[in-house]
């Protein structure tokens, strides 16, 4: 997928402006958040913690031998009776899966969710190969019929009415004869339905892929990961190289953070293990099986010690459905495939920082993604990381503007001196006058400063500091003495 | 791009050495006998507290959205699966080549009242594609389990000949039949015994294994539940307690 990060500002605004995508962001709090809460609440606190410590030390332990384990997975893969294909970026994992298809006669692909095939724009690949490519998880059909990217990584078409998809199925599908969910849920059943038993390749993603068993695991609640792994001749699983673990056993950890932490379930409808093609005795099932290992960027976060933890996150949703800029901006204005706070520690290190540069900046650091996080991936802290960078990098990078940056310095120098900030304090009650009404000014009309205004109030100066109060009205106890200013050597 | 030269830049973006030593990680290291041992203890604590573990599995599969009926006798299995067919309306079922059935009659009280039963396995001598058709086509499919997990309210399926993967999934109706000494605690006993399937099986565990915790859902049109948008709508389970 190509990268529109560039526009983030201009993406955001859009966002805020429309009430409809409002409303939907408004329903995430009550709907999966609280869902999330509750779904934990079911188990002891201490166990919620104990899973979380363990699945932390589970995937410190594979990325810091990774290279290990991807060989022990390959290795009992093509043990399985699979092929194993190895990506270095998007560009290579496409031509694989369209190499496989052209061998293979495919005229039909069902697709199981999968952000990774996101990333490599495979749907559009495929087509303009004259593969016809379906998508079976509803969210991501809506949003394919609507030539749009995922808004939501669990419900990538969350910010859409029904309304307005019926209107898009009336558009694509055909008549329908009522538009309310469960028949519109309905006529995506029976036009998918049909896409399934005649597909020749089905492609899925995968959640978890067991080194010590060549296993990849998929979890989904629609059934569709398990149509598609289970009904068409060839299996093509694409898969991010951060998600192996090493044993069978490690399952039990993941698989009940993840639930919890997506959609508030403590399992979902399915959880679907397939290692290898079917073998001779089945009853059915792929008669091929292969897995694309990708790279496509991560390779750096790996190399990096301050970021390699972003490399934890399971794609539960949970920190988008918290942070209070994701609520307000939604998914598009990130502007590649991971949206929300996740997304905006990985986009930058992907696509590169100077074409991402405005997303580390896209967080109150309020740290509610880091106590959701499953992982406890700390996302506050590695934003900071990156907005270090790109305040120490490259003056044409840098985002802020020379009068931010004055203006910073200027302010550095008030704090750092007593008298100085009480002279800056009186120069700006004065100013102030003519702007603030009720404690508040609501408009200012300089550029830049008026678009501080535009969109939310500025709290005005008070007429007394905090300081003065405490002094004059406070104050119970003597005042303590600076230290330097302390006799020395006494011990009191 | 090879193998090699992929795990070659990995290995360099670690910072690690060709041939550093392998990983030391204590659940891969156990040996045939060590999860043996574990699965003595398993099977025996399952063993132990089979009742209770039964009572869980009913409550929790209740909750993730299965019907649940707890049969007193195979009789009562078989009467309560023909009950449900004719509430359907069933005309054509499908079940497995499950063990199970050599212990339920189901088929004889089926085609006692006009439903067709089919066995969705190559042993009943439909060719591959006429089966396929009729799973497609069937209202009900009836399969056995290998496993339940009282913990999430979940059956088990593991490949094996005789059992598709698509029986219980392309029919709306997934009747599950659940043994007694199928049930088990947890998530981890079902990892840990299927990690001694395969260091039994010489590194084999079969090519799928399934875990179902209720119907197909999806809440993917503003938050809103719905079940049954790809597999069945309606899955029942029936728990077999003699
Ligand atoms: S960073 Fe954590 S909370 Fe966010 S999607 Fe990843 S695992 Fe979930």
């Amino acid at each position: 997928m190509q990268p529109h990060t560039q526009q983030f500002p201009k993406l955001a605004a859009q966002a805020l402006a429309n009430p409809q995508v409002q409303a939907a962001l408004a329903g995430l709090k009550t709907g999966f958040d609280q869902a999330r809460q509750h779904a934990i609440g079911e188990i002891t606190p201490e166990d919620w913690e104990h899973l979380r410590d363990r699945a932390r030390e589970i995937k410190r332990h594979t990325l810091e031998h990774l290279d290990s384990y991807l060989a022990l997975l390959a290795e009992n893969v093509r043990r399985n009776g699979g092929s194993v294909h190895f990506a270095k970026d998007a560009q290579e994992a496409t031509a694989t899966v369209l190499e496989i298809a052209h061998r293979n006669g495919v005229k039909l692909v069902v697709k199981g969710k999968s952000m990774v095939s996101e990333e490599m724009a495979l749907n559009r690949v495929l087509e303009s190969a004259g593969v016809e490519t379906v998508e079976t998880d509803l969210g991501e059909y809506i949003i394919q019929l609507a030539g749009e990217t995922p808004f939501h990584i669990v419900a990538p078409a969350i910010h859409k009415s029904k309304e307005e998809v019926a209107a898009l199925f009336q558009r694509k599908l055909g008549a329908l004869e009522r538009a309310d969910i469960p028949s519109l849920t309905r006529t995506a059943r029976e036009t998918l339905r049909q896409k399934f038993l005649q597909a020749d390749m089905g492609i899925s993603g995968v959640n978890f892929a067991v080194a010590e068993t060549g296993t990849v695991c998929i979890v989904t609640n629609e059934g569709n990961g398990r149509m598609s792994t289970s009904l068409p001749r060839i299996h093509v699983a694409v898969m991010g190289m951060e998600k192996v673990v090493p044993a069978l056993e490690d399952l039990g950890v993941f698989y009940r953070l993840l639930p919890r932490a997506a959609t508030g379930q403590r399992a979902t409808s399915y959880f679907t293990l397939v290692s290898g093609p079917r073998r001779a005795a089945d009853e059915d099932g792929p008669e091929q099986f292969h897995l694309v290992i990708l790279d496509n960027g991560r390779g750096r976060l790996l190399a990096d010690p301050d970021l390699r933890e972003a490399l934890y996150c399971i794609r539960c949703a949970a920190c988008l459905n918290i942070c209070p800029v994701y609520r307000k901006v939604g998914g598009h204005a990130y502007g590649w495939v991971y949206p929300g706070p996740i997304g905006a520690v990985v986009t930058p290190v992907m696509v590169g920082l100077p074409k991402a540069r405005d997303l580390p900046f896209a967080s109150t650091l309020c740290g509610a993604c880091r106590d959701v996080c499953p992982l406890k991936i700390d996302i506050p802290r590695m934003l900071l990381t990156l907005r270090h960078r790109v305040a120490e990098g490259p003056p044409a990078q840098r985002k802020a503007s020379w009068y931010e940056g004055l203006g910073f310095r200027l302010w550095g120098r008030v704090m750092a001196s007593e008298q100085a900030m009480a002279r800056a304090r009186r120069v700006a009650l004065f100013v102030q006058r003519p702007f603030a009404r009720g404690g508040h000014i609501r408009r200012l009309h300089l550029p830049p400063l008026s678009r501080w205004t535009r969109k939310r109030d500025l709290p005005a100066l008070p007429e007394r500091s905090f300081h003065e109060i405490w002094e004059k009205d406070l104050r119970t106890s003597p005042p303590v003495v600076p230290l330097s200013q302390r006799a020395r050597g006494t011990g009191e | 791009m090879k193998q090699e030269e992929f795990l070659k830049r990995v290995r360099d973006a670690l910072g690690r050495p060709e041939g550093a030593p392998p990983p030391d990680y204590l659940p891969l290291k156990l040996r045939r006998e060590d999860q043996r041992q574990r699965a003595v203890t398993i099977e025996a604590r399952a063993e132990a507290k089979r009742a209770q573990l039964i009572a869980r599995l009913a409550d929790v599969a209740a909750l993730q959205g299965w019907k649940v009926y707890r049969a007193p006798s195979a009789q009562e299995a078989v009467g309560y699966i023909l009950a449900l067919a004719i509430e359907k309306g069933a005309r054509s079922v499908v079940r497995s080549a499950h063990p199970v059935f050599l212990r339920l009659p189901l088929d004889a009280a089926l085609r006692g009242h006009g439903v067709r039963v089919s066995v969705d396995a190559a042993s009943s001598g439909a060719s591959r594609e006429q089966l396929r058709v009729t799973v497609a086509q069937a209202d009900l499919g009836v399969t056995g389990v290998d496993y339940a997990v009282a913990e999430t309210g979940s059956v088990v399926l593991a490949a094996r000949p005789g059992v598709s993967r698509r029986a219980p999934l392309l029919p709306p109706v997934h009747v599950a039949i659940v043994e007694p000494h199928q049930v088990y605690e947890s998530l981890d006993d079902l990892f840990a015994l299927r990690r001694m399937a395969l260091l039994e099986r010489e590194g084999d565990m079969g090519s799928y294994l399934s875990l179902i915790s209720g119907p197909s859902r999806t809440a993917d049109i503003e938050q809103t539940l719905v079940v049954g948008v790809h597999g069945p709508v309606e899955v029942r389970m029936v728990i077999v307690e003699t």
